[in-house]
């Protein structure tokens, strides 16, 4: 089996990240520039720093590796003839969606700096499930509080006059009834 | 609750949320899954009003169903959302004809294809008939389990001529005069669910001599059998 293409990416502070295309190629913005065969010396990548697109090949590397299994499980007998190289990805097929699932909910329990890092990630990589999954995290934090709660929370600063906030109370009346 | 004391311990002093540009924090909040929680993010601050708008305004469907919102708030919330398909306002909110006269003067009806008006007790031909009277590009209206009367059914015979499907489940004030004038007018309408109504049934065959193919759901098995003979 030939080794799988790789590409290099560069972070915001200049890391360098070697990663499979497939991994890469997750996020679509990585993908069109490959497209554009802008990949000599590296792809870089000046609004993700280091520690940030860590994680977010850390995702993109289980969820591509869970896709391939997933095809050649799909593709292949399901002996294993060839058990030297697929025998990991047998395994990694197997339960591949409670796996993911497990992997993705652990992967969003992070502190909400860390969470906000990646969503913005997400988005400008283009990585569309990881934005989900951010989104969905945060979406998570909010639902079942008051606006106060939610303040607390996310620490954010009441700057509505004392006629809005009254305007608000009675227009959200319904929701305490 | 757990977050709360974390964030207290943290002592984060900068709202790292407000990192989020507008569009993201309007995309988390469409994730909401209840009007309530919608509601309650649109009290937090200025911005957080503006992301809620803005999420209400990429919404194509909107559902209170089970949720005890009011006249006012499902009006608000329905204005708000400028590019809503499918609007269901079922069993459990407190809606009365003057919701539904607020809702109709909002710019999505006439895009709306499907309404939803199931079990609403608070309701009458006075609020139905305009609303209906605005939704020229409707679809499917459930309106089962409502007190309207062919008022309303000759309302939506007149200005919904694409409706494809009807549930007028327990509408025991509705005659066969109005399911006729229905019928007749709408003749894209392929189904319609006539359960529980006090609809003789002999006057299912008349509805399908206007319109053959139409399916008429729930009579009850006995007379369905007579039908298909017939």
């Amino acid at each position: 089996m030939a080794s799988p293409a790789m590409v290099t990416l560069i972070s915001s502070d200049d890391a360098r990240f070697e990663v499979t295309e497939a991994a890469a190629t997750m996020s679509q913005t990585i993908r069109h520039m490959i497209e554009d065969g802008c990949t000599d010396g590296g792809i870089p990548l000046p609004n993700v720093p280091a520690r940030t697109l860590a994680k977010v090949l850390e995702y993109c590397n289980k969820h591509a590796a869970a896709t391939a299994a997933e095809s050649s499980a799909a593709g292949g007998a399901a002996a294993g003839s060839d058990s030297g190289s697929s025998s990991s990805a047998d395994s990694a097929g197997k339960d591949d969606g409670v796996d993911l699932a497990s992997f993705d909910k652990a992967f969003v329990e992070v502190d909400t700096d860390t969470l906000y890092d990646l969503l913005l990630a997400a988005n400008y990589l283009d990585v569309k499930t990881l934005l989900d999954l951010c989104c969905q995290k945060v979406a998570d934090m909010i639902r079942g509080k008051t606006p106060e709660q939610i303040r607390q929370t996310f620490g954010i600063k009441n700057d509505f006059s004392p006629e809005e906030e009254e305007k608000i109370r009675k227009e959200n009346q319904w929701a305490f009834e | 609750m757990e977050q709360q004391q974390r964030d207290g311990d943290g002592g984060a002093a900068e709202a790292d949320i407000e990192r989020l540009p507008a569009d993201l924090l309007a995309h988390v909040l469409s994730l909401l899954p209840t009007f309530r929680d919608l509601s309650m993010a649109g009290g937090v601050s200025r911005r957080w009003r503006r992301a809620v708008e803005r999420s209400l305004a990429s919404r194509r469907r909107l559902s209170f169903a089970g949720q005890r919102t009011g006249d006012d708030t499902a009006a608000r919330l329905v204005r708000a959302a400028v590019n809503l398909r499918d609007l269901d306002i079922c069993w459990g909110c407190q809606i009365t004809d003057e919701g539904l006269i607020k809702i109709s003067s909002a710019d999505c009806v006439g895009n709306l294809t499907s309404i939803s008006l199931w079990g609403l007790a608070g309701i009458t031909d006075k609020g139905v008939v305009q609303l209906v009277s605005r939704a020229y590009s409707l679809q499917h209206l459930n309106i089962g389990g409502t007190f309207i009367t062919d008022e309303s059914l000759n309302a939506v015979a007149n200005s919904c001529t694409n409706l494809k499907s009807i549930i007028l489940w327990s509408c025991r004030h509705v005659t066969e005069a109005g399911l006729v004038a229905l019928v007749n007018k709408c003749r894209r309408l392929e189904c319609i669910n006539v359960g529980g109504m006090r609809v003789p049934p002999e006057s299912f065959v008349g509805l399908l001599s206007i319109s053959p193919a139409l399916r008429i759901r729930s009579i009850p098995q006995i007379l369905n059998a007579g039908l298909q003979v017939s």
